[in-house]
């Protein structure tokens, strides 16, 4: 191609992104940029007039205790929902890897949850996990003393956890069997050749060539968990007592139900903040292994 | 070349984009002048009302008021608005969020007025009206900072115990308790004759039930709490009332009196538990005999108020401000939608509806009346001992914003623990903190 028609398809690709970029700008960096903006303001969502307050909402928040438990309850979740929906992905993935007739039927069986809306699947499960719930109609049958699986301040931070394994897990086993299929068979016949056992085989080929979808997965994960809210909402109300409340929704608390819409603003983009960090570290160090165990 | 091409792309992408966002912004401007020269040309007014839709109060309904509204008013066409209860606790937030899309109705219903009228969105009625004679009392009893947004049309008994009565002769029970020590006495020999002494839920149920248990007293021994913890001269740990509340309903969880796994049972169901004969007694507002009379049980319900330190009966009602739905400041046509305001609540035929389908009691003399079921004539010889106040809405000066948070935490820890849940003290501090920190 030549130095012109390549500054032509440039000068197309900036103009067909137009539309895109319009409504991207309009819905995300937009709201991004006035929340940010809102934080510096004492101003209820009601008021025509906002009164302008510098850093106060920022600093407020490093202090709120409500915030500070609230991060600590989504960390809860975020920390090992990650660990434990790719590890659970990796191994479904590399159980039902292959060429069988029934590989699709378990891709499709494990994305199925991933199609349901959060909403819809809070619902469900919280048919399936409340007190006089399907899951202890079944155990009652058996004798067994119902569990307050989404009433108790002990177990409902679990319950949510699982759900929400549960809706992941399939979505992750999808990508690390795409990541799967992309090693050479060769590589095992090799290995194969050369005496090398199955654990060996996955952790000298397997996991290195897994590296770049861990990484799509375990960020994919970690954010998703990290603003956690619609199945908590629908499920627990981010009780009982506080227990499941995750930082958005204590931001939507505060921003809606206590008037406060500028320090809930500021909450917003402290979790964006986090979010954000915790990301750039996490692919970071991610990207530094993927260059390692390829090399 | 290359930067220069560059520089147009991008500068069109930005116009683009500006044009796009003031294209949304502007669309209401726009709309609003062509719907104002159209309504100029048909002489034809246009408003809008949020209404709140419950189990009780169906869209369906809705439209039938607007449709006898509109026959009555020819030239004024209403669009219905909806404000879903089951989305969210609080007609409020979506109030909130169309202030924020620019899309306001013009008439409200079902929202606290404090916050909204302190940020100037509420348009004040005409105290001089010759309708609002018609409202029982002081009509300047529901006034905000001196101004009227509102009228008290109906009471709205919140703190009521509903009762099994076949569970209560089964159990000897022959007169309804007054105190909380003959409710204890009371729970105690249901528990013993095999019942489940009282349900209750999860969701917002919890902070109903808190709001109501340490009103009951409070509202008399202090109706003005809440001008004097503004004011700094109380705190919830220095409250007795608070303390006692906290600590009755911490033994009742304790003494095993409330239904297991309350916290995960949903609103819809408790009610169905109920009248399914699953306890004997059910602490629910007045909205649930409509429910009760609509219900097929073999049993009958009674009720009473919940009780207080040495039984002076005390009615936690809720009216805080006004019930009237409200109109909104920047209406185009607000006398319009206070036609509306006043035909919802004190039309003969639709206002006594909408009194029987949420099982209110009307506040207009003469009163709507409506044919009530034996519940509801339990509970109307109850409303005499109403008080119009109570921790969540108005206790001299309004309840602080969001109150009803910190009181549904506190009231699911309660339920979940009871008294491991923390002392008195340390749980009513949580209010005082909660308080502080809107400061």
């Amino acid at each position: 191609m030549s130095g012109k028609n390549r500054k032509g398809t440039t000068f197309w690709n900036m103009v067909l992104m137009l539309p895109g970029f319009s409504i991207y700008f309009l819905i995300i960096i937009l709201p991004i940029f006035m929340c940010f903006y809102f934080g510096f303001f004492d101003w209820d969502g009601i008021r025509d007039n906002m009164t302008f307050i510098g850093l106060d909402n920022y600093v407020r928040a490093l202090h709120d205790v409500n915030f500070l438990t609230s991060l600590k309850i989504t960390f809860f979740f975020a920390i090992p929902g990650t660990l434990i929906v790719n590890t659970m992905g990796m191994v479904l993935a590399v159980l039902v890897n292959g060429h069988s007739r029934m590989s699709n039927f378990y891709r499709s069986s494990f994305f199925f949850p991933m199609l349901i809306s959060g909403v819809a699947i809070g619902f469900i499960w919280k048919a399936l996990l409340s007190y006089s719930g399907v899951v202890n109609t079944l155990l009652s049958n058996w004798n067994v003393e119902a569990i307050d699986f989404l009433g108790s301040i002990a177990l409902a931070p679990w319950s949510i956890l699982l759900v929400n394994t549960w809706h992941d897990v399939g979505f992750v086993t999808v990508l690390y069997l795409a990541g799967l299929q992309a090693i050479p068979g060769d590589l095992y016949d090799s290995a194969f050749i050369d005496g090398a056992s199955k654990l060996k085989q996955f952790t000298a080929i397997t996991f290195p060539w897994l590296a770049p979808s861990l990484t799509s997965c375990v960020i994919f994960t970690f954010t998703g968990y990290m603003r956690l809210y619609d199945i908590v909402f629908v499920m627990t109300s981010g009780g009982p007592g506080g227990a499941t409340e995750t930082i958005a929704i204590q931001t939507i608390r505060v921003g809606f139900n206590q008037n406060r819409f500028s320090y809930g603003s500021s909450l917003a983009i402290y979790m964006l903040v986090i979010i954000g960090v915790i990301t750039v570290v996490i692919t970071q160090f991610l990207r530094k292994r993927e260059a390692q165990l390829i090399s | 070349m290359k930067s220069s091409r560059f520089r147009i792309a991008l500068g069109i992408l930005l116009v683009f984009c500006a044009a796009f966002v003031w294209a949304s912004g502007g669309a209401d401007a726009s709309k609003s002048d062509s719907a104002a020269a159209s309504a100029a040309e048909t002489a034809e007014i246009e408003i809008s009302w949020q209404v709140w839709i419950t189990p009780n109060l169906t869209r369906t309904y809705y439209d039938e008021v607007v449709a006898a509204f509109e026959a009555e008013n020819p030239g004024i066409t209403v669009n219905i608005m909806e404000a879903d209860a089951s989305a969210s606790s609080s007609a409020g937030d979506f109030i909130k969020m169309r202030l924020a899309a620019g899309d306001v109705p013009d008439l409200w219903t079902n929202v606290d007025i404090p916050p909204f009228a302190d940020g100037g969105q509420l348009w004040e009625i005409p105290v001089d009206d010759p309708d609002l004679k018609l409202v029982n009392g002081d009509l300047m009893d529901a006034e905000y900072k001196g101004k009227l947004y509102s009228f008290i049309s109906s009471v709205q008994p919140q703190g009521c115990m509903f009762y099994n009565k076949t569970m209560f002769e089964a159990a000897g029970i022959t007169t309804t308790p007054k105190t909380w020590a003959e409710l204890d006495d009371a729970c105690a020999k249901l528990k013993a004759a095999g019942f489940t002494p009282i349900i209750t839920g999860g969701e917002w149920v919890p902070g109903l039930i808190i709001n109501n248990v340490l009103s009951t007293d409070l509202v008399i021994n202090n109706p003005t709490f809440w001008t004097d913890i503004n004011a700094g001269k109380t705190t919830f740990v220095d409250t007795p009332e608070i303390l006692e509340g906290i600590a009755n309903l911490q033994s009742f969880v304790d003494n095993g009196y409330f239904n297991k796994g309350a916290l995960s049972v949903g609103y819809a169901d408790l009610e169905q538990q109920f009248l399914s004969g699953k306890a004997a007694i059910y602490p629910m507002g007045s909205w649930f005999t409509a429910a009760e009379a609509a219900a097929s049980k073999d049993f009958e319900v009674g009720v009473f108020s919940i009780p207080t330190k040495d039984g002076r009966p005390s009615l936690v009602a809720s009216a805080g401000y006004g019930n009237a739905p409200v109109v909104y400041a920047k209406s185009e046509n607000p006398e319009a939608a206070f036609e509306l305001s006043k035909f919802y609540v004190m039309d003969p035929v639709y206002g006594a509806k909408s009194l029987q389908m949420d099982g209110l009691f009307s506040n207009l003399n003469p009163p709507l009346e409506y044919s009530m079921s034996p519940l509801q004539l339990d509970l109307a010889a109850l409303v005499p001992t109403a008080q119009f106040g109570n921790l969540q809405h108005r206790l001299g000066e309004p309840g602080a914003d969001g109150f009803f948070d910190p009181m549904t935490k506190i009231g699911q820890l309660i339920l979940a623990e009871g008294s491991k849940a923390g002392s008195p003290a340390s749980l009513a501090k949580v209010f005082d903190d909660y308080v502080a920190s809107l400061k």
